[in-house]
């Protein structure tokens, strides 16, 4: 089990190591960094943009500006964007913003999808069954930006008004020139996180509660359920002790695998929100042609998916302990 | 009971001799008279034999939300691929005037630079049809093609053929959406060419894994016995065995892809002015959100009735295919 485990986390950095090599020559090759430069009217005479090229390294040839750049990987440092900023004091900060609404929306999530797969599963064919699963079924074809849209005009807007203060924020991370204590600034994070969070949360709770209802059915006709009821166990204890103990385990496993591309697709949510995060780095890294930008962006992104994989795999093992042999 | 008291009803002409096989009376109990009314025993007794696919599409036509989404998205599809060629106006056509709410003329208003907005919905809604098909179509076809390959041939193929497909899910996909719609432009297909790209991997998993075990089986050894060549085997034995999951798959991709297309046109990386897409539509709808709120919702409704039909019809198909997941519905 843990040779699999580690043949498969070795296989994962070459897969990764491989498409930072494809990314890096498609940027390079098709986007020319300086051709804003170039199409500056009044022309720039020729020198300045001669000088320039130096300046960030495109006289020398793309495998060795590469290996230069693999090698300042290794040791963590993403290199200088094309201003000469390090990537690396944005992509932390950017991360982190990224990671507060990713997070905050796979805990929602999967707590609605628990308690709404637990629901319908125990209700199977009530109409509180069907109510969920259509509404799942609606959030799966909903497009993220329609369904921020509509939180935006409608929830947070309305919300506001009753209150009579902004509560809800519906645009950016946090305020800028925040000047508030730490509990301040909280509220002002939270305030700011509640739309995004929502809307996140709902498109992927959908796919994650039928699959817990389908886990839970499962279990629900096994046979050492049939016992736990037939020894006179009450019914709560069967439910939580028996039953959704158990189908949580694939659950677990769908959550862990499902966050890397919840971390990806968050790029349409955070450009709704007008966050300044991750996927708003990647979008203006490919607008300028910033190779180290966007390869930082991807390094960031593939080590996520690559690490929540492991957890996946790991978890497998110890929460099924068949599988552990 | 013999044979001779079944009358010959048209649906039994085409079984075979098998099924007209008389059944066993031991079924029935001894004190009722025999055949109370001819056609009533033949209902109760005779047990038809259908075929795999008979039964596939039997279950299907049963499943009513299935059938009822196939309708609505037969007539979606059907309408928004012909729909913006009956319309009175051209999405491209400048009326002479602009900024109209909605009239019986124009149903959904005039926009500000006075293009009738039902036909830029309806525009909108045919390119995004579109790519969506075209997206299904292609990434079915590679991941069918990948995923037999590597599960027939085993060993070096399948090893490199899997760690493509590993490449291909380790490379955040929106980021090579973007970089390539940079580089090839936003046309429609070409779109749907990028969009293809990225989704073929998980059906190569799926079908990979069902030849996998397919391929074990005794059909599979006879066919080969008889001098069948692999080509053969794949289409004509393996293929038709794992058909359930490659068109269920097929389904899930054109609800997954016309989210995809409509996220992308949505924001600007995706088809671009002056060509629309349903995406581009809500972008613009949600600018005008005060004034033109139909703009927004309209094709907003298109994209979610397009998806949630394409996702029930995929249910129903997967119950149809798979009755081991039997989930009756009344």
């Amino acid at each position: 089990m843990l040779g699999f485990v580690i043949r498969r986390f070795i296989v994962s950095i070459i897969v990764l190591f491989v498409a930072s090599v494809l990314i890096y020559f498609t940027v390079t090759s098709f986007g020319d960094p300086l051709a804003e430069l170039r199409s500056r009217n009044p022309p720039v005479p020729e020198a300045v943009i001669e000088q320039r090229r130096q300046e960030i390294g495109l006289d020398k040839p793309p495998v060795e500006r590469y290996l230069a750049w693999a090698g300042d990987v290794v040791t963590l440092d993403f290199g200088d964007d094309l201003q000469g900023n390090p990537v690396n004091e944005v992509l932390w900060r950017r991360l982190g913003r990224t990671l507060r609404m990713v997070v905050a929306s796979v805990v929602l999530s999967l707590v609605l999808a628990v308690g709404v797969g637990v629901l319908s599963a125990t209700r199977q064919y009530s109409k509180t069954d069907y109510f969920f699963t259509f509404s799942g079924f609606l959030f799966l074809s909903m497009p993220v930006f329609w369904l921020a849209a509509l939180l935006k005009e409608f929830a947070a807007i309305r919300f506001n008004e009753l209150v009579g203060r902004t509560v809800i924020y519906t645009t950016g991370s946090e305020s800028p020139r925040l000047d508030a204590d730490f509990w301040g600034r909280m509220a002002n994070y939270a305030g700011h996180l509640i739309l995004p969070t929502i809307a996140l949360a709902l498109i992927s709770y959908a796919a994650w509660s039928r699959y817990q209802r389908n886990s839970m059915l499962d279990v629900m006709e096994s046979d050492y359920v049939k016992l736990a009821r037939a020894k006179g166990a009450g019914r709560p204890r069967v439910v939580f002790r028996h039953g959704l103990r158990n189908a949580l385990i694939p659950l677990t496993t769908i959550v862990a695998i499902d966050f890397g591309a919840v971390f990806g697709g968050a790029i349409i949510t955070e450009q709704v929100f007008g966050w300044s995060a991750m996927g708003n780095l990647l979008i203006e890294g490919l607008r300028d042609y910033d190779v180290n930008v966007v390869l930082a962006w991807m390094m960031v992104t593939g080590v996520i998916v690559i690490i929540f994989n492991l957890i996946a795999d790991l978890l497998y093992g110890v929460l099924d302990p068949r599988i552990r042999q | 009971m013999t044979d001779t008291d079944r009358p010959d009803t048209p649906e039994t002409e085409d079984e075979t001799l098998e099924d007209r096989r008389p059944v066993d009376t031991g079924v029935q109990p001894s004190g009722q008279p025999a055949a109370l009314t001819a056609d009533h025993a033949d209902h109760e007794l005779s047990v038809q034999t259908r075929s795999q696919r008979q039964l596939i599409v039997r279950r299907f036509l049963q499943h009513r939300l299935a059938m009822v989404s196939l309708f609505v998205l037969v007539l979606l599809i059907v309408g928004s691929l012909v729909g913006g060629s009956l319309w009175t106006y051209d999405y491209a056509e400048q009326l002479p005037t602009f900024n109209e709410p909605p009239t019986w003329q124009h149903p959904m208003g005039i926009d500000d630079i006075g293009r009738d907005l039902m036909a830029k919905v309806l525009r909108g809604a045919q390119r995004s049809v579109q790519v969506a098909l075209l997206v299904a179509f292609l990434s079915t076809t590679v991941g069918t093609i990948i995923g037999a390959i590597a599960g027939f041939y085993r060993g070096i193929v399948d090893s490199i053929l899997m760690r493509i497909t590993d490449l291909f899910l380790v490379i955040p996909s929106l980021a090579v959406f973007l970089l390539l719609a940079r580089i090839v432009g936003g046309g429609w297909f070409q779109l749907a060419l990028i969009i293809a790209a990225f989704f073929w991997m998980p059906l190569a998993r799926i079908v990979r894994a069902e030849v996998l075990s397919l391929r074990e089986k005794e059909y599979v050894e006879a066919a080969r016995a008889l001098g069948a060549s692999d080509a053969r085997i794949i289409v004509r034995h393996l293929l038709p065995n794992a058909i359930g999951s490659i068109i269920v798959n097929a389904t899930i991709v054109v609800a997954v892809a016309i989210l995809a297309e409509t996220s992308l046109s949505y924001l600007g990386l995706g088809i671009a002015a002056p060509d629309t897409s349903l995406g581009l539509l809500v972008s613009e709808g949600q600018a005008a959100f005060k004034t033109r709120p139909h703009l927004f919702y309209w094709p907003g409704f298109l994209i979610i009735i397009i998806a949630l039909s394409v996702n029930f019809v995929g249910d129903g198909l997967r119950d149809a295919f798979d009755p081991r997941q039997k989930r009756v519905r009344q």
